[in-house]
């Protein structure tokens, strides 16, 4: 096994890769990275069992074969290397030696067959999209999901294959996201599966350096996507996700619709002086101005009025303001719209005559 | 890599076999059983047995496909083994606990589908390390995996796990194979009738045990610590030179070899031929020692013993007071009136 390629070439697909390998492995060989050659294409990958990352470049003068060389101290050389350097490997008996100019390096190796690689994911459902529009997806509802819940199913991010539709939900029992993306989707009835959390934010990573089509594979127990260039695998949560359509409000009597980004700086502002802990603000609604305010136990407290529509009796309901805030700034629109009932019931955020993405929020009891 | 169960085992193996044959393989195993009978030796057994692709007779691993090769290099995706590890200040020593952080992590790939689509094994061993955290963090996954699952509980002091683990497991009990098996099987390994023989009696009866001696120093290390503890008995010796020399060797060891004696002595007291004697090989050096303490004296140093191998077990202990502690009761003149009554 040989290859050649440019110091500039490698590094990129070296820094999407090295973030799945984990700093403490029980396995050795997941602390390396699988080297294979494949005509005149060099693929890259890292896993940690759990999510698996693989890059392909184009390199010279290739000469076909497999290895695993040690992912940290690989990428570090490659970091460290001058900008215009060229990198020449080469596989001797058990290390992989490595010739840039004047330095020499001679990495140690274990062998490819050790490498545990996600093979063919048995593909039930595939669906083609463009990058940008899955990106939507994810980064419009990923905050919501929970973080190491007994509730495992809630650990990650529920994608939902219907007829007309490709849609997330995330939900860690307090609020929930749903995003939906229009597509015509080969798929008869709803199919549901949930990407783990950590997953999500590692693909999410990749969507931002990627452009053009992505193409999502649902196997049995994986999902793949492959972007140009790049493929992702990850296993999947072995659990069925709770029924999140009877979590959306269906009953709201109440419109309040507002500038986004007013409403974003008073919660800021007046969240200071909330309590660290519970973070409540209480939402006071009347026509034509709606008042937030906040408390702490030092008795200290912050108010602010703004100017706003709202459509209904006048009512008071608490929130946590963290929820509210990550919901209004994962909105994109000038406005934004909540639905509201009473001060026990959920509040529903959304952007106004849109339903692409909805996010729910439970009320506090202040 | 370990394939087969050991042959006393058939039985248990058949059973676990048609169990899984009947689709009616229960999710959460207590493997439970003295040391060295081979509840480890099954535990992997029967986890190659469930991830391999194509066992072969008697749901044994066949050892050739990719899924025994990724075992045997210890890659295997769906195999996850909690055990100690090495503490974070003394990398050479192993935690005597497992943490809460280990038990949370296999519940969370325990959530995640399989690696390679089949079944998922986990291995907690030795068990009844982890802490209540640890315990009590294992109580959902332990009542409901999803999926394909099986978890492995491996203890030998299936006591110390709270009532909330041992519940939620079925229970499978490991005794020592009857003398004359555990004989054969450990005489082909040692090629030596008569030490296998004086070796199975010294572990009680668990092959595994009697062949880890053979492999270890611990039979020389054995008749070292003898002629210390003779000589203590006959009123000779410095208990706290000899602790500082010991703690450092083994001391649960040790203490164990000790208690074995002390029952050995209680019975030569009574009988010159009692019909039950590990230590037959020392048989005439015990009785003589015996005959030197009261009986109440050799009741009381046993139960001292036996104080001393609980607390050292439990690994926060200083073993070289400990120690000290029992060569001075051997020495007899505290006997009884020390840690005895405790």
């Amino acid at each position: 096994m040989r290859f050649s390629i440019g110091r500039e070439t490698i590094l990129r697909p070296l820094q999407m890769v090295i973030s799945v390998v984990e700093r403490r492995q029980t396995l050795p060989v997941l602390s390396n990275l699988l080297l294979v050659i494949e005509g005149n294409r060099l693929s890259i990958t890292a896993t940690d069992l759990e999510v698996e990352v693989s890059v392909t470049v184009e390199v010279e003068s290739a000469e076909e074969g497999e290895i695993t060389v040690p992912a940290r101290k690989f990428v570090d050389i490659c970091r460290a290397l001058p900008e215009e350097a060229t990198l020449e490997a080469t596989l001797g008996e058990d290390h992989l030696k490595l010739r840039a100019g004047r330095s020499r390096f001679s990495l140690a190796t274990l062998a490819a067959v050790e490498f545990p690689v996600i093979e063919e994911v048995a593909a039930r459902r595939e669906l083609a999209l463009s990058v940008e529009k899955l990106k939507e997806l994810i980064s419009g509802t990923h905050f919501c999901m929970a973080q190491q819940d007994v509730r495992y199913y809630l650990n990650g991010l529920m994608l939902e294959l219907a007829p007309g539709h490709l849609r997330a939900v995330a939900t860690d029992g307090h609020r929930l996201a749903v995003c939906d993306v229009e597509e015509q989707i080969p798929v008869e009835g709803i199919e549901q599966v949930i990407v783990p959390r950590k997953g999500v934010q590692e693909l999410l990573r990749l969507l931002g350096e990627s452009e053009g089509e992505a193409r999502v594979v649902l196997g049995q127990s994986h999902v793949r996507v492959e972007l140009p260039q790049i493929r992702f695998t990850s296993k999947l949560i072995d659990g069925k996700f709770p029924d999140y359509q009877r979590v959306l409000p269906q009953d709201s009597d109440k419109r309040l619709v507002i500038d986004r980004r007013e409403l974003t700086d008073a919660l800021v502002r007046t969240s200071i002086l909330s309590n660290e802990k519970y973070r409540g603000i209480r939402f006071v609604l009347e026509p034509e101005r709606i008042t937030v305010q906040a408390h702490n136990p030092e008795k200290e407290e912050a108010e602010e009025e703004l100017a706003a529509t709202f459509e209904g009796e006048q009512m008071e309901i608490g929130f946590n303001v963290g929820y509210v805030l990550d919901a209004l700034n994962a909105i994109s629109t000038g406005e934004v719209e909540m639905q509201l009932r009473d001060s026990n019931s959920s509040c529903l955020i959304k952007a106004p005559e849109s339903e692409a993405c909805r996010y729910v929020v439970m009320p506090m009891r202040l | 890599m370990i394939r087969e169960p050991l042959p006393w085992q058939t039985p248990l193996w058949g059973g676990i076999q048609h169990r899984r044959s009947k689709g009616r393989l229960p999710h959460a195993l207590l493997l439970e059983g003295p040391p060295g009978v081979g509840k480890r030796h099954f535990a992997e057994a029967l986890a190659a047995s469930l991830l391999c692709r194509g066992p072969v007779e008697e749901g044994v691993a066949c050892g050739g496909c990719r899924a025994c090769h990724l075992l045997e290099s210890g890659a295997h995706g769906d195999l996850h083994r909690v055990t100690l590890l090495p503490r974070e200040s003394k990398p050479e020593q192993l935690s005597s606990q497992i943490k809460v952080d280990q038990v949370r992590e296999l519940c969370h790939v325990m959530g995640l589908t399989a690696h390679e689509g089949g079944y998922k094994v986990a291995l907690l061993d030795p068990a009844e390390r982890m802490t209540v955290e640890a315990a009590n963090s294992l109580l959902k996954t332990l009542e409901e995996p999803p999926g394909d699952v099986l978890m492995m509980l491996v203890t030998d002091q299936p006591g110390l796990l709270p009532a909330t683990i041992r519940s939620r497991c079925q229970r499978i009990g490991f005794t020592p194979p009857p003398e004359e098996e555990g004989r054969a099987w450990l005489t082909r390994r040692l090629e030596d009738a008569e030490r296998a023989a004086l070796l199975l009696a010294l572990a009680d009866g668990a092959p595994l045990r009697a062949l880890e001696m053979a492999e270890s120093d611990g039979a020389a290390n054995r008749l070292e610590l003898l002629e210390v503890v003779e000589s203590l008995a006959r009123g000779a010796g410095d208990p706290v030179s000899l602790s500082a020399h010991w703690y450092r060797q083994a001391p649960l060891e040790a203490v164990g070899w000790m208690e074995s004696w002390l029952e050995d002595m209680i019975r030569l007291h009574w009988s010159d031929r009692p019909a039950l004697l590990r230590n037959r090989d020392v048989a005439e050096r015990l009785k003589r020692m015996a005959l030197g303490y009261s009986r109440r004296e050799l009741f009381l140093l046993r139960e001292e013993t036996h104080r001393a191998a609980r607390l050292l077990r439990g690994g926060s202990i200083n073993a070289q007071l400990l120690l000290e502690d029992l060569f001075t009761a051997w020495g007899g003149e505290e006997t009884g009136k020390g840690l005895g009554g405790g």
